[in-house]
């Protein structure tokens, strides 16, 4: 019997896999490139960069993981994953897009929501709505992308600046 | 991302991902030296199987492979294999058809070779019953080494 930390190992794992794959074309590139943080990084399980040249940073986003044995909701059809209040909050302020992924350990599926709107406490189960697919990872490239296009990377001025 | 480095990484994430669809088997380390094996698993379930320990070396390609597969080592990698008593295979995975090969670099049950800095490997398609098959295999070298809970008692009884 796997443990918790084996199983949530598996699930990164398979994320993972899945945001390096590359488009369907036969000499098609990955459109991210990851790193996984390790336990020490609690609420945070993937740091992910868009591939590509850009004129300045690589734009990035942060993934957390949650792993389920307990498959769907047969009414709503929801994955039965949860995240925490805290880790919501968590997720909430780090300055940069975070989504949160859901993976049934048995059948391998994967879905993902992004965590951005400041209403949202906790989340008690997920939306199938969007499978980590390649569409998928198309509409999230195209968003972090201009998300960074749009921020402010740096701030105007600094306490220590000389 | 350079080409060898994003072909790497899916590799070993695949791999291990496929590894543990096997209840039995669980990752006991990764490592990214240059001395040792990608993966160290347990194929053991019990506490007294703690130490029946493989070790797996992961190649990532983004073609299918010749049969023959040229593993190449670097020094301190042939002098952990040839110093190791462990049984270790190879896992070549086609990082875009998502296909895994399985070759034994020290088999359980086979003559030991020499290992050199290149060392030819038959490659063989897996699938998730080969797998299992394989574990079976290594399972079977490390009972055959070690007693069993069973003989332990039968031995104290008599």
């Amino acid at each position: 019997m796997p443990t918790k930390k084996q199983t949530g190992n598996r699930c990164e794992h398979l994320v993972v896999s899945r945001l390096l794959k590359p488009g369907p074309g036969p000499d098609e590139q990955p459109l991210f490139n990851t790193a996984l943080l390790g336990s020490d990084w609690p609420t945070l399980d993937i740091y992910v960069e868009l591939e590509g040249a850009f004129p300045r940073l690589k734009p990035f986003f942060f993934v957390q993981v949650k792993g389920t044995v307990r498959g769907r909701d047969p009414a709503t059809h929801d994955l039965r994953v949860q995240l925490s209040k805290k880790h919501t909050k968590r997720l909430l302020n780090i300055p940069a897009p975070t989504y949160l992924v859901g993976v049934d350990t048995l059948t391998e599926e994967m879905f993902i929501r992004s965590i951005h709107d400041r209403a949202l406490k906790s989340i008690s189960s997920l939306r199938t709505t969007y499978p980590l697919d390649y569409a998928t990872m198309k509409l999230i490239h195209y968003e972090v992308l201009e998300f960074w296009q749009a921020s402010q990377h740096k701030p105007a001025a600094s306490n220590v600046q000389v | 991302m350079q080409n060898s480095r994003w072909i790497a990484r899916r590799a070993e994430s695949l791999a291990y991902v496929f590894m543990t669809r096997d209840p039995r088997v669980a990752v006991v380390s990764e490592d990214d030296t240059d001395f040792g094996l990608n993966f160290m698993i347990r194929v053991g379930t019990t506490p007294r199987q703690f130490n029946w320990i493989t070790g797996v070396e992961v190649r990532g390609i983004d073609h299918p492979p010749r049969r023959e597969f040229l593993l190449e080592l670097t020094e301190d990698q042939a002098v952990v294999l040839n110093h190791s008593q462990q049984p270790s295979f190879l896992l070549a995975v086609d990082v875009r058809g998502e296909i895994l090969y399985f070759a034994w670099i020290r088999s359980p049950v086979a003559e030991t070779k020499h290992f050199r800095a290149t060392t030819s490997l038959h490659l063989e398609p897996l699938d998730d019953a080969l797998f299992k098959a394989h574990i079976d295999e290594i399972r079977a070298f490390y009972r055959k080494r070690l007693p069993s809970d069973r003989n332990m008692i039968v031995s104290k009884a008599s």
